[in-house]
């Protein structure tokens, strides 16, 4: 019970730290949308079923979203948060990576994912000059559980990169290249990867996502068995990378790039 | 200072700096290669290669054969865009609004020469320079896909780049002076986060500007993309037909230099009155 505790305590702060960046969620929101649009406004226009390009790609944006939330929860905690002298003090209070993706999650990861997801649903429809409402979710189970099982992928994201930039001397553009391995299974599905992307981790959420739409590979049965061993597997490692990452900091400190 | 010192001293600084700047320019360089590329592979595996041909061509009202090969080289001809856009108007826009608030040496240059000859400068060389680095590895592209023709399509697109990169640079200017020195913006970021990917959807790059949505495209209308992107379109794909563009790009490129003059001149002013 003390655990949950902490843990809504954790979520409570990371709210209150949100509202003092409402103007930077804006434009990390328009930001993300107008990236996103380059490619699938692009990609809609030059096929031939614009409609199947929406429901078949763009779901997997919003754990791609989530991924990326997590990246960059774990570059402000190291890198941000570093020059500013206060992840010593997160750390010194007992917010280590782990807790700090937990601080984090409602606003940076589920929320900015999802409004970043729509509106690109949004924007897309105008470029395939099709109705709002085709493009929408028309399975809303599948939905629902690929919203809370994209949780821990934030997290194991968030604690990976972490582990990364606590250890390593890389620099942000290098982790920036490195988030698009997490492209494999969210937004480039299984159809396309083939049975190789079953191993992926994240690719069972965004899957989930995708059958929101029908666009599914695996039948939706198998599905939910395998997204439930994928949030146990990635908790599981989320918090062995959290635990390592929090003693090689106590150890050694943040190896970062000087000069 | 004379304006060949101030000339110097950026020319030196943006040289000290490219070396630091090599992991950006080559994150940049993968992200516009995977834009392409995806554009080009999500229409194709929806649509097949011949209908993926066949819309390419509809598209951009082509007469003659395109094959797979042209189509992937001309969205990476176009990706340079997308590259030589982030890099100069996110760079010049941080560059401006860091001296001006982070790093505080604004007074050591107002000391040294006037302000608005060292941001015209600074505009000019940098977009010189980022037109031809930030968009290098489109030479290296086409010349793995298309060999020496390759090296020659590139050589043949490099002035539209290094043309695009100064007035993108004055366009940064015109937008940042005045949110930096009058609106005095706090997250500060947000100009070069928001404005390139604005810029870029609302210019189509990969699709003609046409078919971008209107409210998208009246944002982009502000800065000079759209008409490089039709201009490079066409060089791509036939003989220019229409040397209006042309005009259009000059008449807009006159006025960044104005406009950019003249907000350079009224922010010195104002530093100096406040120094």
């Amino acid at each position: 019970m003390s655990r949950l505790n902490r843990m809504l305590a954790l979520v409570r702060i990371g709210i209150r730290l949100a509202r003092l960046f409402i103007s930077s969620y804006v434009s990390i929101i328009l930001s993300s949308v107008f990236w996103g649009v380059v490619i699938f406004g692009s990609a809609v226009v030059f096929s031939k079923a614009p409609l199947q390009v929406i429901y078949l790609y763009i779901p997997g944006m919003f754990v791609f979203a989530m991924i990326s939330g997590g990246m960059w929860a774990a570059i402000d905690y190291f890198r941000f948060y570093f020059h500013q002298g206060l992840t010593d003090m997160f750390l010194e209070c007992g917010v280590g990576i782990l807790e700090y993706s937990i601080m984090t999650l409602l606003i940076d990861g589920l929320l900015i994912s999802f409004v970043t997801f729509i509106f690109m649903l949004f924007v897309t429809a105008i470029y395939a000059n099709v109705p709002i409402v085709e493009v929408l979710p028309r399975h809303y189970m599948p939905l629902i559980a690929s919203v809370i099982s994209s949780i821990p992928v934030f997290i194991f994201s968030s604690c990976l990169i972490g582990l990364l930039l606590a250890t390593t001397p890389i620099e942000v553009a290098w982790v920036n290249m490195l988030q698009f391995i997490f492209l494999l299974g969210t937004v480039i599905p299984p159809q396309i990867l083939g049975e190789f992307s079953l191993f992926l981790p994240w690719t069972m959420p965004a899957e989930l996502m995708r059958a929101a739409y029908g666009t599914n590979m695996i039948p939706l049965s198998q599905l939910y068995v395998m997204d439930l061993i994928s949030v146990i597997a990635m908790t599981a490692l989320s918090i062995i990378l959290a635990k390592i990452c929090d003693r090689q900091v106590r150890k050694k400190g943040i190896t970062i790039r000087r000069g | 200072m004379s304006i060949v010192s101030v000339f110097r001293a950026i020319i030196y600084r943006e040289l000290r700096f490219l070396k630091r700047m090599m992991p950006e320019y080559m994150s940049l360089a993968f992200q516009s290669t995977l834009f392409a590329l995806s554009i080009i592979g999500i229409a194709m595996s929806v649509s097949g290669v011949s209908g993926l041909v066949a819309k390419f061509s509809q598209i951009f009202n082509i007469s003659g054969k395109v094959s797979l090969t042209d189509i992937i080289a001309a969205a990476l001809a176009f990706s340079g865009l997308l590259s030589l856009t982030a890099d100069c108007v996110g760079s010049v826009s941080q560059v401006i609004i860091y001296e001006a608030n982070v790093i505080d040496i604004l007074h050591l240059i107002a000391q040294s020469t006037y302000l608005y000859l060292y941001y015209m400068t600074y505009a000019l060389i940098y977009g010189l320079l980022s037109g031809i680095v930030s968009t290098l590895y489109v030479l290296v592209l086409l010349v793995v896909g298309l060999g020496a023709y390759g090296a020659y399509v590139y050589l043949m697109l490099l002035p539209a780049y290094i043309v695009t990169g100064i007035a993108l640079s004055y366009y940064t200017l015109v937008v940042t002076l005045p949110l930096t020195y009058i609106v005095k913006m706090r997250r500060y970021w947000a100009i070069s986060q928001v404005l390139v990917p604005v810029l870029i959807a609302g210019s189509g790059i990969f699709i003609p500007v046409s078919l971008v949505p209107l409210f998208l495209r009246v944002i982009s209308y502000t800065s000079p993309l759209p008409e490089v992107c039709t201009i490079l379109q066409e060089m791509f794909f036939k003989a220019i037909q229409s040397p209006i563009i042309f005009l259009m790009f000059t008449a807009v490129f006159v006025i960044y230099i104005a406009l950019s003059t003249y907000i350079s001149y009224k922010t010195e002013k104002l530093v100096r009155r406040g120094l």
